[in-house]
């Protein structure tokens, strides 16, 4: 299995991946950063249109695709892009959708590793929102 | 330090006031776990009533900001729980309350249970002082 920290190139200046030694357990792994000069913190993103309303209900692709869209939306406002998030806390509003979650996301943070925790809840802000994601991103 | 909210052209009005993002330039980090809405003794207060409850709950946050000479302006990200999607309104009405113009990014969440069978609110923050 590739490892996240197996990016070379890709990295950016201020973000480390750190790795266990013992382990090729992809998941297994930490964010270091050091000397960041600034940081981002991103609401709950959820998949909202321009016009508020909530995109592709119950297709949990369909609100995938506006959520990460919306994400690059916030960051590339505050002078970030993906590659500087360091920790995204997913919330998942059906269990079913994790394993569709994890293949979306890994195509997207394939050689930028970002430290994520996934979770299923009862709800979100609307009753057709079926996922939010919220984190931190920084740059050196 | 400097604090500059975001908001993307593009980007709608948020349904409940809040900011889409928030960048920070300098400053040191205050990382505030989980406030329930319990008093100084420990003991929950305003059972099955979320307004009393999220007035502790923000008293609580108020207190630990104070105490690091912050105030709400100074709060850049909360997540907050709640066991009915009902109580999501008055939380707000309390919440604005507090923050007047200077809104944090904010994750709403829905659980089955919170930390009591008592608890209706609870809430974590990140905020940014001098």
């Amino acid at each position: 299995m590739e490892k996240p920290g197996e990016m070379g190139s890709e990295r950016v200046t201020n973000k480390e991946i750190v790795l266990p030694q013992d382990t090729n357990e992809a998941s297994i792994f930490g964010i270091r950063v050091s000397q960041a000069r600034e940081w981002l913190f991103i609401a709950g993103t959820v998949p909202r249109g321009t016009n508020n309303s909530v995109v592709g209900k119950k297709d949990i692709r369909k609100q995938m695709t506006q959520v990460f869209d919306n994400l690059r939306g916030i960051l590339h406002e505050g002078g970030f892009t993906m590659n500087d998030l360091i920790q995204l806390n997913v919330y998942l509003t059906d269990e079913s959708h994790r394993p569709a979650y994890f293949e979306f996301s890994k195509k997207i943070f394939l050689n930028n590793p970002v430290a994520q925790t996934v979770l299923v809840v009862r709800g979100l802000n609307n009753p057709d929102v079926l996922i939010e994601i919220d984190g931190i991103a920084c740059i050196a | 330090m400097e604090v500059i909210r975001i908001k993307p052209k593009h980007f709608p009005e948020p349904v409940a006031p809040f900011s889409y993002g928030i960048k920070v330039r300098g400053g040191d980090f205050l990382f505030i776990p989980h406030q329930t809405p319990v008093d100084s003794r420990g003991e929950i207060v305003g059972k099955g009533d979320i307004l009393r409850q999220a007035t502790q709950v923000y008293e609580n946050l108020k207190a630990i900001l104070s105490e690091m000479s912050a105030t709400f302006e100074n709060v850049v990200k909360i997540t907050w729980y709640l066991t009915t999607r009902e109580n999501w309104k008055p939380v707000v009405e309390v919440r604005n309350k507090y923050f007047k113009d200077t809104w944090p990014a904010a994750t709403f969440v829905l659980l089955d249970r919170l930390s009591s069978k008592d608890v209706l609110v609870e809430l974590n923050a990140m905020a940014v002082i001098q």
